[in-house]
């Protein structure tokens, strides 16, 4: 009886010994970030392209005044480009840096267990791979956790060399 | 609680009249938020409500101190922000007016050659000659003294923006320097002219990977520019000086020549030049002849303005030429330019200054005639300290005196005793020229050379220390000249004697 109502109050503290998680989709694989890393998710917002940057730089966007860094995933991950799948953004705080990814599709924010946890599998390609955590095993799927943090470092090197 | 204070509570943290909670609402958070962000920036909100006719809140958010005005341009679609103190002028001009000088668009300003950039180049965007138009918006603008013209598809609007920083990760792409909110709700990015001029002048070439930018990368990688002027000197090469320590050239008569103990000075300015002969310092045989007018190049290094007098100025020659340090043949030669029709001689102009300076030797020289007696009249105590003691050093004998009635005094004192006298000008009771005066006047002492002191070093100040009797005229900033100065006015009076 207990855990039915439990379910049904999200107010109640997450469990010490899990973590939530905001998904999307890319290219038609799930990835999830902290929830407490993102910001908020917001429809695609007019984007001023940045001329001589390089392709995952998809340019600036105004966010109710403040000026966010819109960040195309599929050309980060050098994943093919289809036009119009992305569909959402999912904006971080990073100190001071706005980042706007840019993905196909936001999904729940769910909640997984610590113990589910496992580190990125040593057959996951390059191009994600050093923007990875780990993964999540849950009853659905196996959910890739991108740390945000690699995102930017990468970002500082990308853009420097 | 007074209603204020009741409806402040709203922003109290975890202050909530919702009756449902879910996951992103009704947790009374919003309100706390929207308060701590606008008092982080300096900011108030104030609220205020009547029941049943509505509720006011107030926002007031100081200016942000990053507001510049600028002027905004089009290329394309995209507008950019130009910071205003970067933009000199606009000009139209007529497609047919612009100039193609080694496959680079120029255009002739008022007679002056300015390079032209098209904004498209810069952005990296496609350059489709618009046909239709028949002139060109450019938009001429400063960068590190430099001048030149962007040349984008339309000029708008000028507009105060406020600067709004880019991430850090995009500081590498150096064209921008910030972004801005345009009043339509649009980001426009903000051009970094700085950056422009250093990635399309080569001054600091970037990386740039499209071959389009090929041409100019490869400029980057060349030698830099380097300026010089040439000189004729009575060796029978080409003499040049680099021409970032020139300062001006000048022509002076050569009866506007005169001395200062031996060293050749020009009143130059309402101060006294020291002019170098440069045949005399290489060692050259001098120039027969002697022209009405000299040519001097006014040359700055560190803090010090010196002459240097050669034959005659020929040009000035900008160049990548190869600079080659193997060969010098005199300590002031740095080494030689290699041209295609010649070798030039490049001189160092520091050197040519160290090499003319009183050396120690000469310094050391009053060793050898101990017990030569000084009077120095001078009315600031540090100063008179000073010079005493670097002249009892050198083994002078230095009477001092605080001002010219007191200089008199010790004349008298010491029985007009003495080799030489070196007097300030602006002192109490009696001042330098009346001192000169006094003492040119009285038989005995009237051959003493007179050495004025002084801060002032203007043409009049020294043709009034002539007319009153000083033998020679020193700057107090100069006091290391001095021993150089005392040797040749004793030298002076032993022939005299």
């Amino acid at each position: 009886m207990k855990t039915i109502l439990a379910s049904k109050m999200p107010t109640e503290q997450v469990k010490a010994n899990s973590k939530q998680f905001t998904t999307f989709t890319v290219d038609g694989k799930v990835y999830g970030i902290d929830v407490m890393r993102v910001q908020e998710v917001t429809m695609p917002l007019q984007v001023t392209s940045m001329r001589s940057a390089p392709d995952f730089i998809k340019g600036l966007i105004n966010l109710r005044g403040q000026i966010a860094t819109a960040v195309g995933l599929r050309e980060l991950f050098n994943l093919p480009i289809t036009g119009s799948d992305e569909k959402m953004t999912v904006v971080c705080r990073i100190d001071d840096i706005l980042l706007s990814l840019l993905v196909d599709k936001i999904g729940d924010v769910i909640e997984v267990d610590d113990s589910s946890f496992e580190n990125t599998p040593l057959t996951i390609p390059s191009n994600i791979r050093p923007f990875m955590d780990g993964v999540y095993k849950t009853d659905a799927t196996i959910l890739s956790i991108l740390n945000i943090d690699s995102i930017i470092s990468e970002l500082d090197k990308r853009c420097a060399s | 609680m007074k209603d204020r204070e009741v409806q402040a509570l709203i922003f109290a943290p975890g202050f909530s009249t919702a009756e449902v909670i879910t996951n992103v609402s009704g947790r009374g958070v919003g309100m706390d938020v929207v308060k701590s962000n606008i008092e982080k920036i300096g900011g108030v909100v104030e609220i205020s409500s009547q029941e049943g006719s509505g509720t006011k809140i107030t926002l007031k958010i100081p200016l942000t101190l990053a507001i510049v005005p600028a002027m905004i341009i089009r290329s394309n679609e995209d507008r950019y922000a130009i910071p205003q103190v970067k933009v000199v002028e606009l000009v139209r001009v007529e497609k047919s007016s612009v100039e193609l000088l080694q496959g680079q668009k120029v255009y002739r300003l008022r007679g002056n050659i300015l390079p032209l950039l098209n904004i498209k180049e810069v952005l990296k965007v496609s350059e489709e000659e618009n046909d239709d138009e028949e002139s060109y918006n450019i938009v001429v603008l400063t960068s590190e003294n430099h001048l030149f013209g962007l040349i984008v598809d339309e000029i708008l609007d000028t507009a105060d923006i406020v600067v709004k920083p880019l991430a850090r990760f995009l500081k590498p792409i150096s064209i921008y320097s910030g972004a801005t909110v345009l009043g339509d709700g649009r980001v426009a990015f903000i051009l970094d002219m700085l950056g422009i001029a250093q990635k399309h002048f080569g001054t600091r070439g970037q990386s740039a990977e499209t071959s389009h930018f090929d041409k100019y990368q490869s400029q980057a990688d060349e030698p830099e520019i380097r300026d010089y002027l040439l000189l004729k000197v009575s060796n029978s090469s080409k003499h040049a000086i680099p021409l970032l320590v020139v300062n001006r050239m000048e022509e002076f008569k050569t009866s506007s020549i005169e001395y200062s103990g031996i060293q050749k000075v020009v009143r130059y300015r309402g101060a006294v030049l020291k002019i170098v002969n440069l045949n005399e310092v290489l060692g050259y045989p001098q120039a027969g002849t002697q022209n009405e007018v000299t040519q001097i190049i006014v040359v700055n290094v560190g803090d010090q303005t010196f002459g240097i007098e050669v034959d005659q100025i020929i040009d000035v020659l900008s160049t990548r030429d190869y600079f080659d340090e193997s060969v010098s043949t005199h300590e002031a030669i740095s080494g030689n330019l290699v041209t295609q029709n010649e070798i030039i001689v490049v001189l160092d102009a520091e050197k040519i200054f160290e090499l003319t300076q009183p050396k120690k030797k000469e310094l050391m020289s009053f060793s050898h005639t101990p017990g030569r007696k000084i009077l120095l009249v001078e009315d600031t105590e540090s100063i008179r300290n000073k010079v005493s003691q670097d002249l009892e050093e050198q083994g002078f004998i230095v009477t001092t005196a605080f001002d010219g009635m007191e200089g008199l005094r010790k004349l008298a004192e010491n029985k007009c005793d003495f080799d030489l006298i070196i007097s300030d000008i602006e002192m109490p009771r009696m001042n330098g020229y009346d001192f000169a005066k006094k003492v040119r006047s009285i038989e005995r002492i009237r051959d003493i050379p007179i050495i004025a002191f002084t801060t002032k070093s203007n043409p009049s100040e020294l043709e009034i220390a002539k007319n009153a009797g000083f033998t020679s005229f020193l700057e107090k900033a100069k006091v290391k000249v001095l021993p150089l100065l005392i040797s040749e006015c004793l030298k002076g009076k032993r022939k005299a004697a």
